[in-house]
């Protein structure tokens, strides 16, 4: 089978692919959260990542990160043997971001001080909203008093952390945004993100949206609550770094990062997908798949653990070789200088000539020569130094700026 | 086969009472398909015919049945194809009247038996589907009684059980006539239909009235005086089968090398060059198109891939014509004409699946006759091409009798339709207590534009509609322009009644701002008659276009459906610097419930 390789990867990324409840906008792979499966999940986790250390060497991780599904519904003693192990297997710089994603439905004190013991040092907290009626809808099964009591302990126990909002909302208010921001604001969360609800295939939503049965504010509204939400956060001293992403100085994800400047990174777990710089290895967004093909003994982690039996039982893996677990695709160059100049533009940054130069060896300034000109004139990007990023007006429109960029 | 020994019949019925499931079961019945594998109702062979219900071509087969030779002709069932049906009748001596027992007596069902009756078709109703819990066979007798038929020749049926297809078989035989006998006569033989095969040529269905034809005979179309020489003789069963003769009272089929349909139409009669008949069989027409619209491929590079789809469909279909015509705003394509609105769509849907063209398709139209000041006389279907208002003297545009059946309940609501369209009120008929039929005298344009789907809506889907040509008649006519960012979009124009334009300008401007997306900078969107604006609505500037999430797993996916926006652009059509959607050129012909 034809694979990925990595010359250099910093970054890791571990999916969890388990929920208590499916919220309805969310398009990530999940499945209902039975402790058995967890298990032998993390046994499953523990092999590939077994064999993704055979295949990757030399690599120095600067990031690790813990994303869902509902990642604070693992005991944090699995987060901890996971992170040890890691560290065995792989360099990890003593400075690296460790980064769980928590919902404040299946988190408490406990565990918050558990996760920071188990090596997190920072936290992503879903709180979407603080209005109660909008987290209903949302299918989210905590209220506005819970994330604001949530947000509190987190503050108390990491330096660390973001939190994450949903704006433009059915029937929501530039005043319920107004609120829902004042609310997270007097948290002085160190980062922010910050999303307008989309509709996504696949989805509950998008079935009742296709009906008829939800509708989005006007893009009026969306647009004047994005603007109102990025002047109240750039006046609290906030960055706009990323078109939604907001980062109190020193604070800005460093994972996310490598992905908007088309770095390599590696994956783990079904639905997850590694990139080595020219092409994406995704694995097939199915537990029973994975857990077919890793076929992890049937064992408590806890005895596992307990009976220091962990490396045993991980080298025992043998994978059967007649499944397909995961799906690579080689872009084209023309590929690559697009996914390029798409995520790159997302950030405040923006494209680096040079930078171009150096990944495609070919002038950015005459692969898109029609294209920045046209760009300019329509006031969506500027021209810097030997660089150009989104204007104001571009991050709003930045869907236009992207097409521009894909290559026939 | 000597003649007594031959029945030639259609089906009619109205829609969904079972005309073509019946045809399959006597085919089944009879053995004529022994293919268990048979896919549903055979007869109907397009799968845009299977999907939509309906038979747009006609379609023969001939059944053996104890000794006979029953020719079943299958019409098309839509009023655009009016003449075809005609002449299919024109091929029989009875007819099968379906009548679903559940839904009784329809308007369509009326309109059938009159057809029948100009016809002098032996009738023979069927009373379908009495498997159904709710069938009430005895009230669908009661109605026969009242529409003059009687109610115990009527025989019981479930097509869709197979019962009773016995008893109908025998009646074939026992009630229709049989051809007269025309043996010992110069041949003239009915085309009702035609079929292009590429390596055959056209494939000629014809019914022999009188004499014979074999392989070998010179044959003559007595309409064109062409003549060819026959190279197969044969009958449908249902696939062709061939034949050493088709003689007097047969339905079958004629090869004879002939190249192209519009020397071989509906309607023609066939006969024999070295003993040609005196007269041809009444009723020949050569069909013109009534409705007339621009197609236009989207991508200008795909100008010669419609042009040949165009030319290949035109070797099946002698009434759809297509020459090229130049839009400003759409550039290169082809002003097309048919026979009305389902006859465009469903060769606007052959050429887009079929060919997998991306077309733009500009409202349809009727041809104009206008007299210029000058005294100069033009006809124009397409109303880009209109003079100037200065210098017109008279419009005349073509005027139809539109006859709507329909449940006596609706009748007010459908004569506010006709009136709102400029129907001119003619008579109003009761077919039963509560059954109508109203004649208005009406432009066709007016028919062509969202008529019929509002006719329908009004009427809970009861309302039938058939209408016929009456001639051309002067309207007080006005050209409508559509202005996009300041420029006259060609494509958008239309022809609209003095009265009516500055309503239609409004409702058009603002469905317009409905169906063409944002830009960056606002686009206004005005209506204008002879250069004078009446209507102006703004579509606002793009305000916000952002995928908000975009991390690890999901980037491919994000450029796919950024790509798939892309795509969707290159749809459009771009017309100064506004992209106008296909859909924006056919929303022309909406009309707004309330307006």
């Amino acid at each position: 089978m034809p694979d990925l390789s990595f010359k250099q990867a910093n970054a890791l990324y571990i999916h969890f692919p388990f929920c208590s409840s499916k919220c309805p906008y969310c398009d990530f792979y999940s499945v209902k959260y039975s402790k058995k499966r967890v298990d032998l999940y993390w046994f499953a986790l523990f092999m590939e990542l077994e064999e993704l250390s055979q295949k990757v060497d030399n690599n120095l991780l600067q990031t690790i990160y813990f994303g869902g599904g509902t990642p604070s519904l693992v005991p944090p003693f699995y987060i901890k043997e996971m992170i040890k192990l890691i560290r065995k297997r792989f360099r990890v710089t003593p400075t690296a971001e460790i980064t769980a994603e928590v919902n404040p439905a299946s988190i408490n004190e406990e565990k918050i001080v558990a996760l920071k013991r188990a090596g997190i040092n920072r936290l992503s907290v879903g709180i979407q909203s603080f209005n109660d009626h909008h987290l209903s809808f949302l299918g989210r099964e905590s209220s506005g008093e819970k994330n604001k009591k949530i947000l509190n302990l987190v503050n108390n126990y990491f330096n660390n952390y973001s939190a994450d909002l949903i704006f433009a909302l059915p029937n929501q208010t530039l005043n319920e945004l107004k609120k829902d921001l004042e609310t997270l604001l007097s948290f002085k969360p160190p980062h922010i993100s910050l999303y307008n609800l989309e509709i996504h295939e696949n989805t509950p939503f998008y079935k009742r949206y296709n009906r008829g049965e939800l509708k989005l504010p006007a893009e009026e509204l969306d647009a004047e609550m994005y603007e109102f939400a990025l002047e109240q956060l750039t006046a609290a001293d906030y960055q706009h770094y990323e078109i939604s992403n907001f980062a109190q100085r020193a604070y800005r994800a460093r994972h996310n990062y490598i992905y908007w400047l088309f770095e390599p990174y590696l994956a783990l777990g079904p639905g997850a997908a590694a990139f080595d710089g020219s092409c994406r290895s995704e694995n097939i967004a199915d537990l029973n798949h994975y857990l077919k093909y890793y076929n992890p003994e049937k064992l408590s982690f806890k005895e596992i653990i307990e009976n220091n039996q962990l490396l045993d039982s991980v080298k025992k893996f043998n994978p059967n070789p007649e499944i397909k677990i995961r799906n690579l695709n080689c872009l084209s160059k023309k590929e690559q200088m697009a996914e390029y100049s798409f995520l790159a533009l997302r950030t405040s940054a923006g494209i680096f000539y040079h930078q171009f130069y150096r990944k495609f060896d070919l002038e950015f300034k005459l692969v898109y020569k029609d294209e920045i000109k046209e760009l300019k004139s329509s006031k969506l990007i500027k021209e810097g130094n030997e660089r150009i990023y989104l204007t104001e007006k571009g991050k709003e429109l930045a869907n236009e700026v992207f097409l521009k960029f894909l290559l026939d | 086969m000597q003649t007594e020994k031959i029945r030639n019949f259609c089906i009619i019925a109205h829609i969904d009472h079972g005309k073509s499931t019946l045809a399959d079961r006597m085919l089944e019945y009879t053995g004529t398909i022994t293919d268990r594998k048979m896919q549903e109702q055979v007869l109907d062979k397009m799968d845009l015919e299977r999907e939509r219900g309906i038979t747009i071509k006609a379609q023969a087969v001939t059944i053996e049945h104890q000794g006979f030779e029953l020719n079943l002709i299958d019409t098309p069932g839509h009023v655009d194809f009016a003449y075809e049906v005609s002449r299919s009748l024109a091929a029989c001596e009875g007819a099968l009247l379906v009548i679903d027992a559940a839904q009784g007596v329809e308007a369509q069902t009326m309109a059938n038996i009159y057809l029948a009756l100009e016809h002098d078709l032996e009738i023979i109703p069927v009373i379908n589907k009495i498997d159904l819990p709710s069938a009430n066979p005895q009230r669908v007798k009661e109605q026969l009684l009242d529409i003059g038929i009687d109610p115990d020749e009527a025989i019981l049926a479930s097509a869709k059980e197979g019962t009773n297809i016995d008893q109908i078989l025998e009646a074939i035989i026992e009630r229709v006539p049989a051809p007269h006998n025309g043996e010992n006569k110069a041949l003239r033989a009915l085309v009702f239909d035609t079929l292009y095969d590429s390596y055959q040529g056209v494939i000629a269905y014809v019914r022999v009235m009188e004499g014979s034809v074999k392989k070998g005979d010179k044959i003559l179309l007595m309409s064109n005086q062409k003549s060819y020489e026959v190279d197969e003789v044969g009958f449908f069963s249902p696939a062709m089968q061939k034949k050493d003769e088709l003689s007097s009272g047969e339905v079958g089929y004629i090869i004879s090398g002939i190249k192209d349909v519009r020397n071989c139409r509906v309607g023609d009669t066939i006969t024999l060059k070295n003993n040609p008949a005196k007269k041809a069989l009444p009723g020949y027409q050569k069909v013109q198109p009534m409705v007339f619209s621009g197609l236009y491929p989207t991508d200008n590079a795909d100008y010669e891939v419609l042009k040949e789809a165009l030319e290949k469909l035109q070797l099946n279909d002698a009434s759809f014509t297509f020459e090229p015509e130049t839009s400003e705003a759409l550039g290169f394509g082809f002003r097309c004409g048919f026979l009305g609105l389902l006859h465009m769509e469903v060769i606007q849907e052959r050429l887009e699946r079929e060919y997998d063209l991306d077309l733009v398709i500009t409202a349809p139209s009727v041809e104009y006759q206008i007299i210029k000041k000058n005294g100069e006389q033009l006809r124009i279907e397409n109303p880009a091409a209109f003079p100037e208002q200065s210098e017109i003297d008279k419009i005349k545009e073509p005027f139809v009798t539109a006859e709507i059946h329909l449940p006596e309940e609706y009748v007010g609501q459908a004569m506010e339709l006709c009136q709102d369209n400029r129907g001119d009120f003619k008579d109003m008929q009761y077919i039963d207590q509560d059954r109508v039929t109203l004649k208005y005298e009406m432009p066709l344009s007016e028919i062509i534009t969202d008529f019929f789907n509002q006719l329908k809506s009004k009427t809970r889907g009861y309302a039938t509609l058939d209408y016929e040509l009456e001639g051309y008649k002067e309207s007080k006519l006005v050209k409508l322009d559509i202005l996009v960012n300041k420029e006259v979009v060609d494509a958008l124009s239309t022809i609209v009644h003095d009265e009516n334009s500055y309503q239609q300008g409004n409702a058009l401007v603002r469905r317009l701002k409905e169906v063409i997306p944002r830009h960056m900078f606002k686009v206004p969107i005005q209506a204008a008659v002879g250069g004078k604006i009446i209507a102006r609505v703004n579509i606002p500037a793009m305000r916000k276009n952002v995928l908000q999430k975009c991390y690890g797993g999901d980037v491919s996916r994000k450029r796919k459906l950024l790509e798939k926006q892309k795509e969707g652009k290159k749809r459009m059509k771009q017309v100064g610097s506004v992209e106008i959607p296909q859909e924006a050129f056919m929303t022309v012909l909406e009309r707004d419930e309330n307006a």
